[in-house]
């Protein structure tokens, strides 16, 4: 266990998990669950979300013999080096081109709604420097930093719900099963793609201060991710015409817009954009302190200031090569559908794996003795 | 060949130390060149310490037991030749019907001439019954007689012993063995004795220099609350602490900074209240100071906080002594610097910049109240202009319909962008706040007067400025005074610069991006181990951080500070109301 890592409390912790689904929440998954779905949305948000909250008890129980171990660790224990750096390099492929698509897109909307004028390369660039800089300040302010932002995160989804609550049409849940229940419950699967975030509980462990916290920190960060997607899906599937909200490409937005506060302040939709750029750079800010964590791992280095402008310029080029919202689209999907679940069925394995090494090593030894 | 290598030190020395060169003699020659290997060596502090080894060297020196040269020395250490206010008393010393050679020394206007007169100079040199009475120089302890032979037990005449208690009748006396011990007791207003045949002196307490009186405090004035500020000096302001504290385990160690002016600072705080890491770290950065000379308890702040490269206020400033001292119940150090009326409170977090004295003295609720306030008040400040650059630029949505005609009807007659609008107004306005902390008092009006017709209504008229950007830039200032702690006034001040350009660039990118920084930079700071912000969002804090709660809840001192004594109250404080025994409410 590295005893020099920053340590995390249980709400700092659960930030940690949770934004990464506020992200993909904010940016485009409720649009995506209800154009594949229709009005079975909702259905479906509970149906995914119990499956993750399976997913999760799994993985508690295969974690229950390596506290203090991160999947890179636990790779390393069951193949050595060679499948400690083939996981550890998987993860930050995996993690950089998840940032730098979701950057792309969010600077893409940020782009077409303010900043006309602007290129997008000018808005990329403003992000990414001050996710190098704040990285310097050490792991421990950003991880507080998250804090913050998350809870106005969620002050502002939460204000947003109340403002939408009047529009909202019960009635639009019907049929209740969408478009089909294949369409529902098997393709339906990769709206899993919300839960994305959840992969940080394997990385979580040499974080927290206190290890015995993990479960606790799983179900709150499951329940969280759920709730707010429900929430959001709700807000899209019960406020808006079913045209506008497939049709844009920011809907949350779009029914911010719709939204009234009051007579007086009648467009209040930038303030939720100010709210989802803190998202944002917090998002960016915790991905490259875990790609630095991976980097530092798999190359044994003391410390991981170097690489942190590499890291973030890696970000910035995948993100320009991304020419346009429609490359985005259909980069996402790619990594959403065929990357993400590799990820997060090949992990498992290592732990089944790893587990069994455990027995025998454990077994071994009682023999001995 | 030794004149040139002379000459080359001397322009080494002169470059270094930027002294002139008429002060380098033969006997600084080998320090000198000393220094300069070190420092051709890259070890930028053995020029310092070169430089200080000078001073120890003097320390060094022990009294002489003959008073001419004794005396000698002294003038030539003070050179009295030319220093007028050093004042040198030569005498003959009265003790046992013996007259000894004496000579007092002390700095003119430093001390009580009277008590110098009357209980120094009056016992020694007076004849009277004491000091004329001619016995056995050696005091007989006991005899024994045995065999014709007396055995007698004496205890030698000691002139030393005889002076300190029978000829100074004075409470605070010290010997001293070397000369460095009697030149700090001059430098402080005391008064030296030098007596022929002795190779001690004495330092005598005679300070009585002119001095502040207790006053008002002037710059953290409370409606209900004491009216009483630190002064300048040292002994007046730890005599403040004791009355408030009235506890014995209120330690109050002295210690003295800086090589030449050798400071007095006393760092106080509860024995049994604070945490010894937290003492022993503020000692430790404080005895660790290499440097000449400290003015103010500003200076020695700025030397022993953690961070110099942020703006933001590490370590609390006050001077009043009852904010001082509920700080130091509550665990901190107390660091006093002889001479500044501000006394310094380690460690300092973020609610401590923005809580006042008056929140002490109200109710929860009216102190929570204005707590809300100031919270508002920093927010509008920072971020005010920026905000309005940001949406006038970026989100005009956001501005109501019927806000939106007016501002853009009463920008029609002005020519310039709003960022250069507000950079202007802004700066107009620190212009003036701070001409008006240098003014002469008989001005000050006048510039309040001709600073709001300028930027207020002459602005306006010559189209210069609109209207809306006045009242924007008004709300700020009004904002930036509410900011109780002056350190964090001007931090916050600064900071909302960056806002306004931020917000000019990118909008609420740029605001966000500034805020997050502005987050991670606070989230980064500590003061003296304790984290800035963080004590502030924990749950156990909850009451004493950003708000308050009753006084009767505040039962726990701060985690944070880890004191010896976690809790400050009994689980039932107001025992009067919920005692067992009590009748009256039943």
């Amino acid at each position: 266990m590295d005893r020099s890592l920053t340590k995390l409390t249980k709400i700092e912790a659960v930030c940690f998990v949770v934004i990464i689904a506020v992200n993909h929440i904010i940016l485009n998954q409720p649009h995506k669950v209800l154009s594949s779905i229709g009005s079975s949305s909702l259905l479906n948000t509970i149906y995914v979300s119990l499956i993750a909250l399976i997913y999760v008890i799994v993985i508690l129980k295969l974690f229950r013999n390596f506290f203090h171990s991160d999947i890179i660790d636990i790779s390393e224990f069951v193949a050595g080096a060679p499948l400690k750096i083939a996981v550890g390099l998987l993860v930050l492929f995996y993690l950089i081109l998840t940032v730098a698509t979701s950057l792309r897109n969010f600077s893409d909307i940020l782009y077409l709604t303010y900043y006309r004028f602007n290129h997008v390369i000018f808005i990329l660039s403003f992000f990414l420097l001050l996710a190098s800089i704040s990285n310097f300040f050490g792991e421990s302010a950003i991880l507080k930093t998250n804090v913050i932002i998350t809870l106005i995160v969620f002050i502002s989804l939460g204000l947003n719900f109340a403002l939408s609550i009047g529009n909202m049409i019960p009635q639009k849940i019907f049929p209740l099963l969408g478009f089909g229940f294949t369409n529902t419950f098997i393709s339906g699967l990769t709206n899993l793609t919300a839960f994305n975030g959840l992969y940080l509980l394997y990385f979580i462990f040499p974080f927290l201060s206190e290890p015995k916290d993990y479960r606790k920190i799983s179900f709150i960060s499951v329940g969280i991710t759920s709730a707010l997607l429900f929430v959001s899906t709700a807000c899209l599937l019960l406020s808006l015409p079913y045209n506008i909200s497939d049709n844009t490409t920011a809907p949350i937005f779009t029914l911010i817009a719709h939204s009234r506060f009051s007579v007086f302040f009648q467009h209040s939709e930038s303030l939720y954009v100010f709210t989802w750029i803190l998202t944002m750079i917090s998002y960016l800010n915790i991905s490259i302190l875990i790609a630095i964590r991976c980097l530092k791992k798999i190359t044994k280095s003391s410390t991981g200031k170097v690489f942190i402008f590499p890291v973030s310029i890696l970000i910035f080029i995948i993100s320009c090569i991304l020419q346009n919202q429609i490359r985005v689209q259909q980069f996402e999907d790619f990594l959403y559908q065929y990357c993400a679940p590799i990820l997060f069925l090949f992990f498992p394995v290592i732990l089944s794996i790893a587990n069994k090494k455990y027995k025998k090593a454990k077994m071994l030894n009682n023999d001995t003795t | 060949m030794r004149q040139k290598w002379k000459e080359v030190m001397q322009y080494i020395y002169h470059s270094l130390f930027d002294e002139p060169l008429h002060q380098i003699d033969d006997f600084h020659l080998e320090e000198i060149s000393d220094s300069s290997k070190n420092v051709s060596e890259g070890n930028s502090n053995s020029s310092w310490k070169t430089q200080s080894a000078d001073f120890l060297e003097n320390d060094k020196q022990q009294i002489y037991s003959v008073t001419s040269l004794n005396l000698e020395y002294m003038k030539s250490i003070y050179n009295s030749m030319i220093n007028s206010d050093i004042e040198v008393r030569e005498f003959l010393l009265n003790a046992r019907n013996r007259q000894y050679h004496a000579f007092i020394m002390y700095i003119d206007g430093m001390v009580n001439n009277t008590l110098l007169n009357q209980h120094i100079l009056k016992p020694l040199m007076l004849k009277n019954m004491a000091n004329s009475y001619n016995g056995s120089q050696n005091q007989v302890i006991s005899e024994v007689v045995s065999n014709n032979i007396t055995v007698r037990k004496v205890k030698k005449f000691n002139i030393s012993e005889y002076i300190l208690s029978c000829l100074l009748p004075q409470n605070s006396v010290k010997k001293v063995s070397y000369f460095h011990e009697i030149i700090e007791g001059i430098n402080a207003g005391n008064c030296a004795l030098f007596v022929d045949s002795i190779n001690i002196a004495f330092c005598i307490e005679a300070k009585g220099f002119e001095q502040r009186s207790l006053e008002k405090p002037n710059n953290e004035m409370v409606v209900r609350g004491e009216q009483v500020a630190f002064t300048e000096n040292l002994r007046t302001n730890t005599s403040l602490l004791r009355r408030y504290v009235n506890n014995e385990n209120l330690i109050i160690e002295n210690m003295n900074v800086g090589t030449l002016s050798k400071t007095p600072c006393a760092v106080c705080y509860l024995k049994n209240v604070t945490n010894d890491d937290l003492v022993a770290e503020v000692k430790y950065r404080i005895n660790n100071l290499k440097i000449d000379y400290i003015i103010s308890s500003g200076t020695l702040e700025q030397l022993i906080q953690d961070n110099n490269n942020i703006s933001l206020p590490q370590m609390i400033s006050t001077e009043r002594p009852d904010k001082a001292v509920n700080y130091l119940f509550e665990g901190r150090v107390i660091i006093i610097v002889n001479g500044s009326p501000f006394v310094l409170v380690a460690p300092g977090i973020l609610s401590d910049f923005l809580s006042s004295p008056e929140d002490l003295n109200v109710k929860h609720q009216y102190a929570n109240l204005f707590r809300g306030l100031r919270y508002i008040a920093v927010f509008l400040t920072l971020a005010l202009p920026g905000i309005y650059m940001a949406i006038t630029n970026f989100h005009q949505e956001l501005i109501p319909t019927e806000l939106l005609f007016a501002i853009v009807a009463s920008r029609e007659s002005v020519p310039f962008p709003i960022f250069f609008e507000l950079l202007v107004m802004e700066m107009a306005f620190e212009l003036i706040r701070e001409a008006s902390i240098r003014v002469p008092n008989p001005v000050g009006p006048t510039l309040g007067i001709v600073g709001a017709l300028i930027l207020g209504q002459a602005a306006v008229q010559a189209s210069i400025v609109s209207p809306i950007l006045i009242i924007i830039v008004s709300v700020t200032a009004i904002c930036s005074f509410t900011i109780p702690d002056i350190s964090l006034s001007i931090h916050v001040r600064i900071i909302r610069f960056v806002y306004l350009i931020l917000g000019a660039i990118g909008g609420f990118l740029g605001l966000a991006i500034t805020l997050t920084f502005h987050l991670i930079v606070l989230f980064s700071m500590k003061s003296f181990g304790v984290s800035y912000v963080e004590p502030q969002i924990y749950p156990s804090t909850f009451g004493k951080g950003l708000f308050l709660s009753p006084l009767w809840k505040q039962e726990k001192r701060s985690p944070y500070l880890k004191t010896k004594r976690p809790l400050e109250e009994d689980k039932i404080s107001m025992n009067w109301k919920f005692s067992k025994g009590d009748t009256h409410g039943s």
